[in-house]
């Protein structure tokens, strides 16, 4: 399940916090639809066009259809595979994109099986810009 | 009352959660700063998926307490998620009373986990008591601002 604009269409909106080189786009994977809808709501306030899903099989069905994204932000907690797994799963079908892990907690050893498989970054929830933009300011300059 | 007054009553109540620890201040008043015209509900809309959320988290959790052995990696699970989505909405005092929670999990500590889960849902209900009067003020306060 995908969700709509739930901060409005990005023709009309606000004008962004926040602007970019590049043209960005995010992928969002989380079971939680409060966290989908703020997740969705910062992002798209800080200049990012952002789809979000509740959970990994939308997310590969998405990019198997050929979607690209600057950056997946995924839940370590998603109902089918942790996130490591879906990590692994991505890298090992060639997907390059930047991806983050987002969990409740910082757990050393969940933060290294999700390197190791793949993943770029880790954040801990609550999302916030703080913690975001660095991280797309980086992915801005490349 | 007043457009103005009405306001300030918003003001001081948001002043009120946020002393208490209620709500945290840099995530909450961020949330309401996301807010524009074309979206003058979003937070409340936010919230009433936190409840959507917690409803069907707690019904989990309860399923797991009940099982025989207590699964305590599975209440690990939804509590995790639980404090994740409490979190981002800056719910601090039930992120705090999930925190308490996974620990019991993590112990295997049955008797902390029908305990924390008690005062999750408590602080779950105080803080919704309290959004409930805040929303309402906030709309009396926009109602006013349209007429």
């Amino acid at each position: 399940m995908t969700d709509g604009n739930a901060n409005g269409n990005q023709e009309g909106a606000t004008t962004p916090l926040m602007s970019w080189n590049n043209n960005l786009k995010a992928l969002l994977v989380d079971p939680s639809p409060a966290c989908r809808l703020i997740g969705k709501a910062y992002l798209t306030a800080y200049g990012v066009n952002t789809e979000a899903v509740d959970n990994a099989d939308v997310a590969i069905i998405l990019l198997n259809m050929g979607a690209s994204f600057n950056v997946i932000l995924i839940d370590m907690h998603m109902r089918e595979m942790n996130g490591a797994q879906f990590a692994m799963l991505l890298r090992s079908s060639g997907v390059q994109t930047k991806l983050l892990g987002m969990s409740a907690m910082f757990r050393e050893r969940e933060k290294e099986e999700f390197l190791e498989a793949g993943g770029d970054g880790f954040i801990e929830k609550p999302l916030h810009p703080s913690k975001f933009v660095p991280i797309l300011q980086e992915l801005d300059s490349n | 009352m007043d457009r103005n007054q009405l306001r300030r009553q918003v003001a001081h109540m948001r002043s009120s959660l946020i002393e208490q620890h209620y709500l945290d201040q840099q995530q909450f008043v961020q949330l309401e700063d996301l807010e524009d015209d074309s979206n003058p509900n979003f937070v409340e809309e936010i919230v009433t998926l936190f409840y959507k959320d917690s409803s069907r988290l707690f019904q989990k959790i309860d399923q797991a307490l009940h099982s025989v052995p207590m699964d305590f990696a599975r209440l690990d699970d939804y509590v995790h998620q639980f404090k994740g989505s409490s979190s981002s909405i800056g719910a601090i005092k039930v992120k705090n009373e999930c925190t308490q929670f996974k620990e019991f999990c993590l112990a295997g500590n049955a008797e902390g986990c029908l305990r924390a889960f008690q005062r999750v849902k408590h602080e779950h209900e105080a803080l919704k008591r309290q959004l409930e009067t805040y929303f309402q003020l906030r709309r009396q306060a926009g109602m006013a601002q349209r007429s």
